[in-house]
């Protein structure tokens, strides 16, 4: 499950969003989401952290889409650097 | 070796074997052989709807996110955008226009005559015309806020994204882009969450094409006085263009800087939510103060500047030196090259600057008149100017955040000359070739 | 556990209830404190029930038991070292596949789990079924359906407790096969183990899953006896 995710990943052709990923995999989406969140901890994807210490000092943070607690624009998951196809 | 230290390394073994043998690590192993038998054990005691009861998130995703109907939807949403913002302020800003003009008479009259001329023309007549188009802005933010709480904007910027894969761009640069459409400085430092540098980079560079809200005064005062029944159409044309070539720029800069391949991203798209009042009030809140801010500071000080150098009679010269060189894109005069100067403090100075310049014009209808009149401008000059505002040199707090994000000079001298190319030649194109039929 | 009065804890993914669930056991009779040493709240509660005096633990909702968050560490700590009589592990129904991770967890770590499969309303609007006794049976564990946000089910699931602490409900646990070649190599590191145990009170198979799973905890508890 864990190898075929990262197949996705690494074969995919265009972004994916969650629902579709899991459904490529016949996974309950909620299951996907733990399944990354492992991933995740092992290194072997990484999971992009919106919203940095930055953030503070920027005048936008109370509209920021990417801030409100993510909420807005939703997590996101991607190959650390140095693994993509090709580089 | 003490006992422990030996069940380490047979451990250490063990794991070594395995990985010769799956190529995994145990961890990972182990972890598939829980998620396979609860796959396993799903199947045993879950039993889903035969047709799937879809949520009203999956339903409406369906028509938003296909691959066909995504991106005319999403163009479809921002022209519904701006015809409602426009018909809905309009008579907002008229009636402030009038209350306006009505101050200004009087203002006119105070003695000293430099004073008169500095309330009058200066204040009334520059700063006012901005904050006349409060209504807009607001609006603009609502809609905006709206769009991003419901969830529908995590949508867009998904779609897009993926349209720019298709053509060879990747990095979740519109992710970070379509904030830009709020201010650009926010959207550059969301840029930070590109790990790739040429994506970042690219990112950055061509966000200033996304229209931000500071140009919207300056689209509704032009299309308002030379387009007024297809004011909506028009300013939608602006941002469909910025957007263009957003992803034009990206594409031939991603070729010329390193490319370097960068992999796909899997984004969770939030489930669709009503708005909250309360969110979308803060978020309005937050935005519109930010306007009215500037233009009681930067703006202010600019228009005061203008005034000043235009009763003492300098402006017009300095005007005059730079002019000629938008001849070609048919506006090469002093008043909109002296805005186009003073709207690199930011954007909205271009309304300021024929505000002050033009004072005694009332409201798009005089406007028109004033530019038309003494400019001689057409509804095609008018257009091609918008464009040329569109894509000209970013306001100096995109640029210096462009600096800071990149840390370097080179490429914000790069965004500079870029863009004010871009823009002359798009407007350029635009008279010249329009000129043919119109 | 002491004549007429036992401990239980509640485990349980964020978002499935866990709160509700505590708040119906303990209503008023609750407090908050910090777990020893760490940043992390503790919630504990008691009530009465049938004449027997049930402490509630409430433990941090966490998605797994692995060593790498704090909150998970504070989880699987108590469970191995307080060995309450039960462990309560609340599950979203409409989220099974998700929250059955932990619960299967939790059954590994030999923890005596009665499973409250929370927000059984939320699953029914979806359509989803359920098979609870098979369920059970899969698990050898005790499943109470519950919708905590009606209090529903609170009653039932105080008297399946009852039974598992008393020991007439045995919670077998399960023993899940993670394929031969890692099989192997647990039977090695538990006999080891088992004849070296390090302290507390674990059981030699799973502390053998774990270091296979390079747990930095098990492995600094290993290296320290």
């Amino acid at each position: 499950m864990l190898a075929e995710i990262m197949k996705q990943f690494r074969e995919a052709d265009e972004p994916f969003d969650l629902n579709e990923l899991a459904r490529r995999l016949d996974v309950a989406p909620g299951a996907l989401e733990g399944m990354l969140a492992t991933l995740v901890r092992q290194g072997k994807l990484r999971e992009v952290e919106i919203g940095s210490a930055d953030c503070r000092e920027c005048r936008s943070r109370l509209s920021c889409a990417h801030l409100a607690g993510g909420a807005a624009l939703g997590k996101v998951y991607e190959l650390p650097p140095g693994q993509h196809r090709g580089g | 070796m003490s006992p422990h230290e030996d069940i380490l390394r047979v451990r250490d073994e063990s794991l070594e074997h395995l990985r010769k043998v799956h190529g995994d690590d145990a961890e990972t192993l182990i972890a598939d052989a829980r998620y396979g038998f609860i796959s396993g054990l799903m199947k045993d005691v879950l039993t889903k709807p035969a047709v799937a009861r879809v949520t009203a998130t999956d339903r409406i995703d369906g028509f938003v996110l296909n691959r066909w109907l995504g991106i005319p939807l999403f163009l479809l949403i921002l022209y519904a955008v701006f015809q409602f913002t426009f018909a809905v302020s309009a008579p907002l800003i008229d009636l402030i226009n009038t209350g306006l003009d009505k101050l200004a008479a009087p203002a006119a009259g105070i003695t000293p005559g430099w004073l008169g001329s500095l309330l009058a023309d200066g204040i009334i007549g520059g700063v006012g015309a901005v904050l006349a188009f409060i209504p807009i802005i607001l609006l603009l933010y609502i809609a905006l806020s709206i769009l991003e709480d419901t969830g529908y904007l995590a949508r867009a910027a998904f779609v897009m994204d993926r349209l720019m894969h298709k053509i060879g761009l990747h990095g979740r640069s519109f992710v970070s882009l379509i904030l830009g459409f709020g201010c650009s400085v926010p959207a550059v430092m969301s840029a930070r969450t590109i790990e790739n540098p040429s994506d970042r980079l690219v990112t950055i560079l061509v966000t200033p094409l996304m229209s931000c809200g500071a140009r919207l005064p300056v689209y509704a005062l032009l299309a308002g006085a030379f387009f007024t029944a297809y004011q909506g159409l028009v300013v939608f044309a602006m941002y469909a263009i910025g957007v263009v070539l957003a992803i034009l720029l990206a594409w031939l800069f991603r070729k010329r800087l390193v490319p370097g391949e960068s992999g796909h991203f899997v984004m969770e798209l939030p489930p669709y939510r009503l708005p909250t009042i309360t969110s979308v009030a803060a978020h309005v809140w937050e935005r519109s103060w930010a306007f009215i801010s500037r233009a009681g500071s930067i703006i202010f000080v600019a228009v005061l500047v203008i005034w000043a150098m235009n009763y003492f009679g300098v402006l017009e010269s300095i005007g005059r030196a730079v002019a000629p060189v938008f001849g070609p894109a048919g506006f090469g005069q002093w008043q909109p090259a002296i805005a186009m100067i003073f709207g690199v403090l930011a954007k909205e100075t271009v309304v300021g600057t024929f505000g002050t310049l033009f004072a005694g014009a009332e409201g798009s209808s005089g406007f028109a008149a004033a530019l038309s009149g003494q400019l001689g401008w057409t509804p095609l000059v008018a257009f091609a100017f918008m464009t040329m505002i569109l894509l000209y040199i970013p306001c100096v707090a995109t640029l210096g955040i462009i600096k800071k994000e990149t840390g370097s000079w080179k490429w914000t001298v790069f965004t500079i000359a870029y863009t004010f190319v871009l823009g002359w030649t798009v407007a350029t194109l635009i008279y010249q070739i329009g000129r043919l039929f119109i | 556990m002491t004549e007429k009065s036992i401990t239980i804890a509640l485990a349980g993914n964020p978002n499935s209830g866990k709160t509700t669930v505590f708040n119906n056991l303990t209503g008023a009779r609750q407090h908050v404190g910090n777990w020893p040493g760490v940043t992390v709240e503790k919630k504990e509660g008691h009530l009465t029930f049938r004449g027997w005096r049930i402490h509630v633990v409430d433990l941090p909702g966490v998605y797994s038991l692995t060593a790498y968050s704090l909150d998970e560490v504070v989880a699987r700590d108590f469970i191995v070292d307080e060995r309450p009589d039960v462990v309560v592990d609340v599950v979203d129904a409409s989220n099974l596949e998700r929250n059955v991770y932990l619960t299967v967890q939790l059954l590994e770590m030999g923890a005596r789990v009665v499973i409250a499969l929370n927000m059984m309303d939320v699953a029914e609007s979806r359509g989803y079924h359920i098979d609870t006794a098979e369920l059970a049976h899969l698990l050898g564990a005790p499943v109470v359906p519950m919708i905590a946000a009606r209090n529903q089910g609170t009653e039932d699931l105080l008297a399946t407790v009852l039974e598992v602490a008393a020991g007439n409900r045995p919670a077998e646990g399960m023993t899940l096969s993670y394929g031969r070649d890692v099989e192997q190599e647990i039977v090695k590191l538990e006999k080891l183990l088992a004849a070296r145990p390090p302290a507390g009170s674990y059981p030699p198979r799973w502390l053998a899953v774990k270091l296979l799973e390079d747990d930095k905890e098990i492995i600094k508890k290993v290296r320290q006896v």
